[in-house]
C-alpha cells in the first residue's frame, strides 16, 4: 500500500525531474556578425484634422515597411503610414510610441505592406520642378510600373469643399477630402512628365517622337485609356516599343 | 491533495537551498568558429630605416562562409608597440608594408596579427613571428644569437619509437637535445659497451635526430655528442614488448607491429584522427611481425594516433604521426638562367600546369640569403603546428614556436617523444568568450561602460558617438548585460577623432567609458632567437653601410600605391537641414552666448540662476517653450552642459544651427537642438577630455609597393648610381591559376652573392606553398 509520505516523495521527485526550471538562463548563442542599423529621424508629429470624405492616411492603420535613406542604408521593419494630405511619411516609434514625421530630405524611398495589395507598395521621393505641374519641392510617388520608363502616382488628397459645422457652441470648418491622384511618367535621366488626363493623346504628347508606333500598338491592342489600370498597360506597351 | 501541496512546498525549499538547480547548463558558446592568421614577410633581418613588406592570409575552415574583413598587424618590441596597421582583407588575404623607423634600437621585435573575432579565442591564438632589426648607427650591435648554454645544462632525451628497446629487432630511436646548447649539426655516435661505434647520425637544425638499431640482449649502448664529454645511456634492452614502427615511402605508410616475449598479443591496429577512428584492422592474435601498408591518401591529413592493442587489454602501444598528404598542387619555380651578373634581367616562371587546385595566392620575395633566418616560421610548418596545438590542447603560440619551422619528416621524428595523451582531438574548439564580433562589413568599435564608483558594468546605457564635423552626425549603441557596446563604423569615421558620452537620460550615475584597443596585447614577448651564422653577422655589419649609401642617394625602392578612392560613405546625420542657421559674423559682435541668444537667436534663452546657466528653447511647431533644455552640439559633438559654452563669442562662432522642433533620432528624443560651429575647433579646448584616441587614428593604412629599378641594355653599366638592393623583388599579389604559368621579370642589383627566391602562399584548397630556390649573382 502506498503511504502518504511516499506519495509526497514521489511528487517531489516528479517535480524536480519534470520541471528543470532555469530562472537564470545564460545567453549562450549570439550573432557572429553585427550589422549597422540605420535610424529614422524627424519631427515629433501631432497632426490631426477633422474631415470627411477620404482618409488622409493611405489605408488608415499602421503597417510594416522599410525605408531606404539617401545614404543607401535601409531601415527595416518599422511601423509607418503615409499622410496623403501632407505628403509625408509618418513613423511610430515602438519604444516610446511617439509619432514622427520622417525628415523627407533623408528618404529615398519607402516600401509599405498594404493589406489589399499582393506586393509591397513602393513610394519614391522624387524631386519635382514647376514644369511637372507640382508646386512642391519633392513628392512621394507610388511606383506603378518600372521599366526603362516608369509610371508613378502621386496619391494626393485635397480639400474638395468645406462646410461650417457647429460643435460645442462654436463654428468649425469641416473639410471634405477627395482623392485626386496625379500620374507622372519618368523617362531615363529622371525627366518627369505629368500625364494630364486618362487619354491616349496625353501619352502621344509625352512620347511625340514615337507617336506613330505607339498609336499603332494601341490600335492593335484596342487599348483605350479610361482608368489607372489602362494607363499602366499603356505605359508597359510604350516601354516595349522604346 | 495534501500530499500534492506538501510536495510543492518541499520542491520550493529544495530549490532555495540548492540554487544550482535553477541555473541552466554551463556556459558554452556555440560561436566556435575559429580563425587564424599567417603573415609572410619578405625576409627576417632588417635595418631600421627600411620597409618591412608582408602578406597575410586568413585561415578558417568554417562552413558558414564567414570570415573577417580586417586584420590587425602590430610590430612590437619587448616593451612597446612600434607600429600598428589595420589591413583590409580580400579573398582571405591582404598585404602591406610597415616602415621601420630610423630610431629603432637593435634587437628582436615581433609581428603580431589577429582579427577582432580572434579576441574570442584568446591571445595565444594570435599569429606571432620574430624579426631582427638592426640600427645602422649601432657601431657594436648587440645581436644575440641563440644563447649558447654550457653543455652541462643541456638535456638529452633518448626514446625508442615503440617505447621498448627490443632485442634483435630494428628499433627506431629518437635522440633529442634541449637547453639551447648549440646542438644543431653536431655529430652523434652510438657506441656499445666496448666503445665501438655501431651507428652515427647528425643532429638536425632543431637539435634532434633518429637512428635505427637492432640491439643485443646483453649489450649496453651509449650516445656520444660531438663537443660534449658526457655519454648518454640508451634504454635497457628488453626481450618483452610491443614493437610499433612506422615508415613512409612515397604515398605508402608502412606499419610494422610485433609482440615479443611475454608481451600480450596484438589483435588490432587503429588509426585515430581527433575523435574518429579512421582506420581499423583486426589482425587476429599475433605474436610475430605483421606488416600493414596503407595509402596515405586514404586517411585524413593531420595528426594521427596509430595504436596497436588487443581486445582484453585495449591499447598496448601508440605512436603519433603527422600525415601530410603529398602535395598534388605542384607549383614549379624556374629561372631563365643558372647564374646572373650585376644588373642582369632575371626571368622567373611560375609553372602551375600540374596544379590540382583551382588557384594559389602567393607572395614572391627575392632577397639576400643572409637576410633569411634558418629557424623562422614557415607556412606549412605553422599549419602543422596549429593542428598539433588543437590535437593536444597546447597553447597555439608555443606550438608555433616549437613546430612552426619543422618539416614533416622532422616532426614525425619529434613525435616519437610524445607519449599517450588522453586528450587528443579538437581541444581548442571552444572560444573563451563571445564578447567580440566578426568584422565582415565595416570596422567594429567596441567597449565597456562601468560605474565610476563601484566599477560594476552598466547595462542598458546608451552610448553616443560623434566625430567633429561641420554637420551634426550621431551614432548610438546600448550596452548589454555585461556593460558592453558595439558600433559598426562606415568609412566616414575612419581616421577621425571619436567622442563618446553616455546619454544622461539612460544612466544617472557617473560612468567610465572604455573603448577596446585592438592593438593591446597582454602577453609578453617570448621568442627564441635566430641561429645566426658568421656570414649573417658579417652581412648585418655590411647592411648598415648599404643603408647609409641608399639613404644618401634617397633610394627606398617603394612607391605609393595608387588606389582608386572610393567615395566616402554618408554619415549618420541628425537632420537634413536645420530650421534656422544664424551667422554671428553678420551682426554686431557679441561677447558671450547669453548675449548672442538674447540678441540674435530669439527662440533661445540663457539665464544665470544660482551661479549656473540654464537655457530654454521655444518650439517652432507649437510656439510653447520646451519643458526641457535643448541639446547642444559643439562642432558636431554632443554636450549637455551649456556652462562650458558660455564664454563663446561672435568672433569664435562661425554659425549656429537652431533646430527648435521636438525631434527624434532613432529612439532618442531631443527637445530642440542647438548646433554651434566654431571657427577654430573650440571643441579641442572644451571637450578634449572625452576623446578616445585609439585604433581608428591608425586605420586602414595606404600601402606602398616595392619598386625596383629597370635597366635598359645600354644603360646597364652606368654606375653613377649604385644599386645595393638586399631585396631584389617583392610582390605580395601573385596568383597562379590551375594549368597556367606566370612570368615575372626583375633586375639584379650590384650586390653579388647568394639570394633566395621565396615563393610562399596557399592554394584554394588550403594547401600551403613554400618554395625556396637559390639564386646567384656573380
Amino acid at each position: 500500500m502506498i503511504k502518504p509520505s511516499n506519495i509526497t516523495l514521489l511528487c517531489v521527485v516528479f517535480f524536480i525531474s519534470v520541471f528543470p526550471v532555469s530562472l537564470k538562463s545564460q545567453d549562450s548563442s549570439r550573432s557572429i556578425t553585427l550589422d549597422h542599423k540605420p535610424k529614422l529621424s524627424g519631427e515629433v508629429y501631432n497632426f490631426s484634422m477633422r474631415s470627411t470624405g477620404e482618409d488622409y492616411y493611405l489605408d488608415g492603420d499602421w503597417q510594416r515597411g522599410d525605408v531606404l535613406l539617401v545614404s543607401d542604408k535601409k531601415v527595416r521593419d518599422k511601423l509607418i503610414k503615409y499622410n496623403t494630405y501632407l505628403d509625408e511619411l509618418i513613423w511610430m516609434s515602438e519604444e516610446s510610441y511617439k509619432r514622427v514625421k520622417v525628415d523627407k530630405s533623408l528618404v529615398k524611398e519607402f516600401t509599405i505592406d498594404l493589406p489589399d495589395r499582393a506586393e509591397p507598395v513602393v513610394f519614391k521621393n522624387i524631386e519635382m520642378d514647376k514644369s511637372s505641374g507640382s508646386d512642391k519641392k519633392s513628392n512621394y510617388l507610388e511606383k506603378l510600373y518600372k521599366g526603362d520608363i516608369s509610371l508613378m502616382a502621386h496619391r494626393r488628397v485635397t480639400i474638395a469643399s468645406e462646410r461650417l459645422v457647429s460643435s460645442g457652441g462654436s463654428l468649425h470648418s469641416l473639410p471634405r477630402l477627395r482623392s485626386r491622384p496625379k500620374f507622372y511618367i519618368v523617362k531615363p535621366g529622371n525627366q518627369v512628365y505629368e500625364v494630364e488626363r486618362f487619354s491616349r493623346r496625353a501619352l502621344y504628347r509625352i512620347f511625340s517622337d514615337k507617336r506613330s508606333e505607339i498609336r499603332a500598338a494601341f490600335r492593335d491592342e484596342r487599348l483605350r485609356i479610361r482608368d489607372e489600370n489602362d494607363l499602366i498597360r499603356a505605359v508597359s506597351l510604350i516601354d516595349e516599343i522604346l | 491533495m495534501k500530499e500534492f501541496i506538501n510536495a510543492l512546498v518541499a520542491t520550493f525549499f529544495i530549490y532555495i537551498i540548492f540554487p544550482g538547480c535553477l541555473v541552466s547548463q554551463s556556459q558554452t558558446f556555440d560561436n566556435d568558429l575559429r580563425e587564424n592568421v599567417y603573415v609572410q614577410t619578405d625576409r627576417d633581418i632588417y635595418m631600421a630605416g627600411e620597409y618591412l613588406h608582408f602578406k597575410s592570409h586568413l585561415l578558417n575552415d568554417n562552413d558558414k562562409d564567414l570570415s573577417s574583413s580586417y586584420i590587425y598587424l602590430t610590430l612590437k618590441s619587448e616593451n612597446e608597440i612600434i607600429s600598428s596597421v589595420t589591413v583590409p582583407v580580400k579573398d582571405d588575404n591582404s598585404g602591406g608594408s610597415v616602415y621601420l623607423y630610423d630610431t629603432l634600437s637593435t634587437g628582436y621585435y615581433e609581428i603580431i596579427a589577429n582579427t577582432n573575432w580572434m579576441k574570442n579565442q584568446g591571445e595565444d591564438s594570435y599569429f606571432r613571428k620574430p624579426v631582427l632589426i638592426v640600427n645602422r648607427f649601432d657601431e657594436q650591435p648587440q645581436i644575440f644569437s641563440r644563447e649558447v648554454a654550457e653543455p652541462d645544462d643541456m638535456q638529452v632525451y633518448i626514446k625508442p619509437e615503440s617505447q621498448n628497446f627490443l632485442k634483435g629487432h630494428d628499433n627506431r630511436v629518437l635522440i633529442k637535445t634541449e637547453g639551447s646548447f648549440n646542438a644543431p649539426s653536431r655529430d652523434v655516435w652510438i657506441l656499445d659497451q666496448n666503445n665501438d661505434t655501431i651507428k652515427n647520425t647528425k643532429l638536425n637544425a632543431h637539435g634532434f635526430s633518429e637512428f635505427v638499431i637492432a640491439p643485443d640482449s646483453a649489450a649496453n649502448y651509449y650516445a656520444l655528442i660531438d663537443g660534449i664529454d658526457k655519454q648518454y645511456k640508451l634504454p635497457e634492452t628488453t626481450n618483452d614488448g610491443c614493437l610499433l614502427k612506422v615508415d613512409q615511402e612515397n604515398n605508402i605508410l608502412h606499419i610494422k607491429i610485433l609482440s615479443a616475449g611475454e608481451s600480450p598479443p596484438i589483435e588490432w591496429l587503429r588509426i585515430i584522427n581527433g575523435d574518429n577512428v579512421v582506420y581499423e584492422k583486426n589482425i587476429g592474435e599475433r605474436y610475430f611481425t605483421t606488416d600493414i601498408n596503407i595509402n596515405k591518401n586514404n586517411i585524413p591529413k593531420g595528426l594521427l594516433s596509430i595504436e596497436a592493442g588487443n581486445h582484453n587489454e585495449g591499447r598496448i602501444n601508440q605512436r603519433f604521426w603527422y600525415n601530410d598528404i603529398e602535395d598534388n598542387s605542384i607549383i614549379k619555380l624556374l629561372t631563365d638562367q643558372e647564374n646572373y651578373g650585376a644588373r642582369d634581367k632575371i626571368g622567373l616562371t611560375i609553372d602551375g600546369s600540374l596544379m590540382q587546385d583551382d588557384n594559389a595566392s602567393l607572395s614572391l620575395s627575392v632577397v639576400k640569403k643572409e637576410s633569411v633566418a634558418n629557424n623562422n616560421l614557415t607556412f606549412d610548418g605553422y599549419i602543422r603546428s596549429l593542428n598539433i596545438a588543437n590535437a593536444f590542447g597546447y597553447n597555439q603560440q608555443k606550438a608555433a614556436s616549437l613546430f612552426g619551422n619543422m618539416k614533416t619528416d622532422d616532426l614525425n621524428s619529434y613525435l616519437i617523444k610524445m607519449e599517450g595523451k588522453e586528450t587528443f582531438g579538437d581541444n581548442n574548439k571552444h572560444n573563451s568568450s563571445n564578447d567580440y564580433y566578426m568584422e565582415t562589413a565595416g570596422l567594429i568599435l567596441s567597449g565597456k561602460v562601468t560605474d565610476k564608483k563601484s566599477s560594476e558594468p552598466v547595462s542598458d546605457a546608451r552610448v553616443i558617438l560623434n566625430t567633429p564635423d561641420t554637420i551634426i552626425n550621431i551614432l548610438y549603441s546600448k550596452t548589454d548585460d555585461n556593460g558592453r557596446f558595439n558600433f559598426v563604423l562606415s568609412d566616414f569615421y575612419y581616421d577621425k577623432e571619436l567622442y563618446f558620452i553616455v546619454d544622461h537620460g539612460t544612466v544617472e550615475s557617473e560612468t567610465i567609458i572604455e573603448v577596446d584597443d585592438k592593438f593591446l596585447h597582454e602577453s609578453s614577448y617570448d621568442h627564441d632567437r635566430f641561429v645566426l651564422s658568421k656570414e649573417q653577422f658579417d652581412f648585418i655589419k655590411k647592411s648598415q653601410d648599404i643603408l647609409t649609401v641608399n639613404r644618401a642617394y634617397g633610394f627606398d625602392y617603394v612607391s605609393e600605391t595608387i588606389t582608386e578612392k572610393k567615395p566616402e560613405s554618408h554619415p549618420s546625420v541628425m537632420f537634413s537641414n536645420a530650421r534656422r542657421v544664424i551667422y554671428p559674423g553678420n551682426f554686431v559682435p557679441l561677447d558671450s552666448l547669453p548675449e548672442i541668444s538674447r540678441e540674435i537667436v530669439h527662440p533661445w534663452r540663457i539665464r544665470l540662476r544660482d551661479g549656473e546657466y540654464n537655457s530654454s528653447l521655444i518650439c517652432a511647431s507649437t510656439g510653447n517653450r520646451f519643458p526641457e533644455p535643448p541639446v547642444y552640439f559643439l562642432d558636431g559633438i554632443i554636450t549637455y552642459d551649456i556652462n562650458k559654452l558660455i564664454h563663446l563669442d561672435s568672433k569664435m562662432i562661425e554659425k549656429i544651427q537652431v533646430h527648435n522642433y521636438p525631434w527624434m533620432y532613432g529612439e532618442i528624443y531631443f527637445p530642440g537642438i542647438i548646433g554651434i560651429f566654431t571657427k577654430n575647433n573650440e571643441y579641442l579646448n572644451i571637450l578634449d577630455h572625452r576623446k578616445n584616441t585609439s585604433m581608428l587614428k591608425e586605420s586602414i593604412s595606404e600601402p606602398v609597393e616595392f619598386e625596383g629599378p629597370e635597366y635598359k641594355e645600354n644603360k646597364k653599366n652606368d654606375y653613377s648610381k649604385p644599386d645595393l638592393r638586399v631585396v631584389l623583388h617583392w610582390d605580395n599579389d601573385v596568383t597562379i591559376n590551375k594549368g597556367k604559368t606566370k612570368n615575372i621579370n626583375f633586375f639584379a642589383g650590384d650586390l653579388k652573392g647568394d639570394y633566395y627566391i621565396k615563393l610562399q602562399g596557399i592554394t584554394s584548397e588550403g594547401k600551403p606553398v613554400n618554395i625556396n630556390k637559390p639564386l646567384k649573382i656573380k
